[in-house]
């Protein structure tokens, strides 16, 4: 220790200047070293600091790993490697955290304690024993200067001697204070150096003795964990990696496609139309009425699921059912200017949803497999197959006359990519492909042409060369006059759009009418006709006249003679055909079956031809007539039934009534 | 009389006939083409239980492993889980202790869990013991039932004793269903083509 310059006790009695000012020099090294020493603290203090904080968050830490298991993904349920790995880290962090916390105890009592004692007791120790030392010399230098003002007479001697007295214990206690903070100062100039070197010892005891235990507590132990988990990441980057790149390569993929895909409708030209679909999902717009008149379209998503169309709204975790399909009947319709709208009509006749699909493809999809679906064919053994067959005689069925032909080429093309094999087959043995359907075969020819409009030029109509299978009924209207209707006992006049008119092999039963039925919808929903002709449909005892309802012209006329069958649908009852029976031009008879939907129950105007045809009957006995005509309810004029008053289960069943009049 | 909703999901591996336990029950038909569900769908069915009337909301999910992830959407506040493997595929078994490990971990704290081993028509290609399951089924107190959607076997005691098993408080909370068109009432008579 180099020689250290200190403040020499011998001269604080004698108090001179020059010690004086040598005692400011320590003073002021007394100074500095608090303010260092203060500055000094607080960075140990910091240091301490951030290890305590280092403990908190080693804690927080290892809480937070053990969380991860706590935290419920919705996602990745099975992560049991990742989480009995994140138990052993927060093993690992509670360790760490143990010698963590050790350090910072040691800091504490081996870094921060010493210099703080270093502060409070001999800093503290040096400024009070400066602050006595004032004191006393200020005490001394007034009792020096009372003393020196004493008068020289005799008399006063008590008081000298008292004033002396004084002086020389004030001298004393400057004496001694100085001696003290003389020692005191004497003494810092080491303390100092101590005081610097003991923190730092311990610090660096703490640190060494943190990492020796760290070092031996995880050093080996840790290693083959690490490896192991290292391993872990490595393969699960490259698990990540190879998905990437599948991943890359799909999008690749699934962005390379035909700008088709994103456009709406883009096949329109030539849509490639799946029949055979006994399921389907996408998204339709969906017709809400909102008011009387005000309606809103609401794109949901549709699916269907046997027998049952359901409706997922977008952000709704399942589909719920919108309509049963069993039975149904669907139709593309006009609705508000809309492309592609079809609607679902239940058994029961009333019309249930309309629906907009956002392409032809689509439209025509849908119709088709909930047609399929309507039949119920999803409960055959075979659904796809059923639903091939059942097309292929929709199909056969639906030969459409002249503006219907360039659209049967468009679609005809898929329908033999798609089922080349059916189609080849079929075209060398029809039969076959029919031979599920004997009944329907019987009643109506395969391939039978269905017309769909009631009025056509007569010139297109000879062109079909069909002549000879079906007659045309609606040529010659303008030619006939009906003065029978004026005095005919029922007149009764019903609103109806005609909907298609086929021939048929037979009139014996009312199943032809259903089957015309059927396979006129089927046709109109597979080719998308939804235009339909509106007349009035006017049955009297005479006939059954077709008129213009702007013009009032007759469009049709049909002898009531030669109906020969009429019938509602069963469950649609706004549903009405009949049979047609007219002699040909060659000899033979043929017969048509002409399908009109109704404003009104097809029960009502079964009924009144059925009155009609009883009329006729009775007419040939006039006491039978007034019979009839008593139990019929007419209006007041007398001269128009009425019908709307009839009992319901009058209206039910027509054709038993006809049954039991043939009879009798 | 009371009306409770009860909000019941259908959970096991895809194939073991979850749809057609819906169908059996809600429409009494069988589809034997139906398809994989594609989305979870939706249905209800009022039933009487003694002075009561329970409507069932019942939740078909997909079955597919793909969908799994959506499963806490469906079996959140339900009061009952029917847990339906193949009597005929072990492996459906093993699934199906999965569930109901799940349900224990994550479902609703007193869901009422069914077990039903479907497909019990097919006696002869038969791979999981009645006597396994229903011991599994004791152990963790679950309903069980061997059920056959095609043969209308067991389906509607199946909802029974779930009725039954639901505590019969008046705190019964509405659960889930938000936001549906409920149309379908109690199945009607199918009505035939013409």
């Amino acid at each position: 220790m180099p020689a250290v310059d200190k403040l020499l006790l011998e001269e604080a009695l004698q108090d001179s200047p020059q010690t004086r000012s040598l005692l400011s020099v320590f003073e002021e090294d007394a100074g500095t070293l608090t303010d260092y020493t203060n500055q000094l603290l607080q960075a140990m203090q910091r240091v301490y600091g951030a290890q305590n904080e280092m403990c908190l968050a080693t804690q927080q830490l290892s809480k937070q790993l053990l969380a991860y298991e706590k935290q419920n993904f919705a996602l990745g349920k099975g992560d049991e490697e990742v989480i009995s790995t994140l138990h052993y880290f927060s093993k690992v962090v509670d360790e760490l955290n143990l010698l963590h916390t050790e350090l910072a105890k040691q800091l504490a009592d081996t870094m921060v304690l010493p210099i703080i004692q270093f502060r409070e007791k001999d800093l503290t120790e040096v400024s009070t024993l400066k602050d006595l030392f004032g004191l006393a010399s200020n005490e001394h230098d007034l009792s020096m200067a009372k003393y020196s003002r004493l008068p020289k007479k005799k008399e006063n001697e008590k008081v000298k001697t008292e004033v002396g007295k004084e002086v020389a214990a004030a001298r004393r206690k400057q004496h001694l204070s100085s001696l003290q903070y003389y020692c005191a100062l004497n003494a810092l100039q080491y303390r100092k150096q101590m005081a610097m070197m003991e923190p730092m010892i311990g610090f660096a005891h703490g640190q060494i003795n943190f990492f020796k235990k760290g070092a031996e507590m995880f050093s080996k132990r840790m290693d083959s964990f690490l490896s192991s988990v290292a391993d872990m990441v490595q393969s699960i980057q490259v698990e990540l990696e190879a998905e990437a790149e599948k991943m890359r390569v799909s999008q690749q993929e699934l962005l390379s496609v035909d700008e088709s895909v994103y456009t709406p409708d883009s096949d329109v030209a030539a849509p490639q139309i799946n029949r055979n679909l006994i399921q389907k999902a996408g998204y339709l717009n969906l017709r809400n009425k909102t008011g009387l008149v005000t309606t809103t379209w609401e794109r949901l998503y549709f699916f269907t699921q046997g027998g049952n169309l359901m409706c997922q709204p977008r952000g709704a975790v399942a589909g719920g059912l919108i309509q049963d399909l069993d039975n149904c009947s669907v139709m593309a319709v006009d609705c508000e200017d809309r492309r592609y709208c079809f609607q679902i009509t239940t058994p029961n006749g009333k019309s249930g949803i309309i629906l907009q699909a956002e392409s032809r493809k689509e439209n025509e999809e849908w119709i088709c497999a909930i047609n399929n679906i309507s039949r119920q064919i999803y409960l055959t053994d075979n659904p796809e197959a059923v639903a091939i067959k059942l097309n292929q005689t929709a199909l056969q069925a639906v030969t459409p006359i002249t503006s219907f032909g360039k659209k049967q080429e468009s679609s005809c093309p898929s329908q033999n990519l798609k089922n080349s094999e059916m189609e080849n087959e079929n075209d060398k043995i029809v039969p076959k492909a029919t031979a599920s359907l004997p009944e329907a075969e019987e009643l109506i020819a395969p391939g039978t042409p269905i017309q769909f409009d009631i009025v056509l030029p007569a010139t297109e109509f000879l062109d079909q060369n069909r002549g000879s299978r079906r007659t045309n009924p609606f040529g010659e209207t303008e030619d006939e006059s009906f003065p029978e209707a004026e005095d005919s006992l029922l007149q009764q006049m019903f609103i109806v759009r005609f909907l298609g008119s086929m021939a048929v092999k037979t009139d014996s039963t009312t199943e032809v009418i259903y089957e015309a039925m059927r396979q006129v919808l089927a046709a109109r929903a597979i080719h998308n006709i939804f235009r339909m002709t509106e007349s009035h449909l006017m049955v009297t005892s005479q006939s059954l006249r077709l008129i213009d309802p702007q013009t009032q012209v007759s469009r049709a006329n049909f002898e009531l003679t030669s109906v020969t069958q009429f019938a509602a649908h069963q469950e649609n009852k706004r549903l009405v055909g009949f049979v047609i029976r007219v002699p040909e031009s060659t000899g033979e008879e043929s017969l048509s079956t002409y399908i009109f939907e109704s404003n009104s129950e097809g029960e009502k105007i079964c009924y009144a031809i059925n009155l009609g045809k009883e009329i006729i009957e009775v007419q040939k006995d006039p006491e039978a007539l007034a019979q009839l005509m008593l139990s019929i309810p007419l209006t007041n004029d007398g001269k128009y039934v009425l019908l709307n008053d009839q009992p319901d289960d009058d209206d039910g069943n027509p054709n038993e009534h006809r049954g039991a009049e043939s009879e009798a | 009389m009371a009306l409770r909703e009860l909000k019941v999901c259908l959970l096991g591996d895809t194939g073991v006939g979850k749809s057609s336990i819906v169908w059996r029950f809600v429409e009494d038909s069988f589809d034997p083409n139906i398809n994989p569900t594609i989305g979870a769908s939706f249905m209800t069915k009022t039933v009487q239980y003694q002075n009561e009337l329970h409507k069932f909301l019942i939740w078909d999910t997909a079955g597919q492993e793909r969908f799994r992830a959506l499963a806490p959407m469906y079996y959140r506040g339900s009061a009952a889980a029917i847990i339906v493997y193949d009597i005929t595929k072990e492996e459906t078994f093993s699934t199906l202790k999965n569930w109901v490990k799940e349900l224990r971990q994550h479902g609703p704290p007193n869901i009422v869990v069914a077990i039903a081993g479907n497909k019990c028509d097919l006696i002869d290609v038969r791979e999981v013991m009645e006597r396994d399951a229903k011991d599994y089924a004791d152990s963790i107190h679950a309903i069980f039932v061997e059920t056959s959607a095609k043969n209308a076997i067991n389906i509607n005691e199946l909802f029974i004793e779930i009725s039954r098993r639901i505590p019969s408080t008046d705190a019964n909370l509405p659960s889930g269903g938000k936001g549906f068109k409920l149309r379908r009432q109690p199945s009607e008579p199918k009505r035939s083509c013409c």
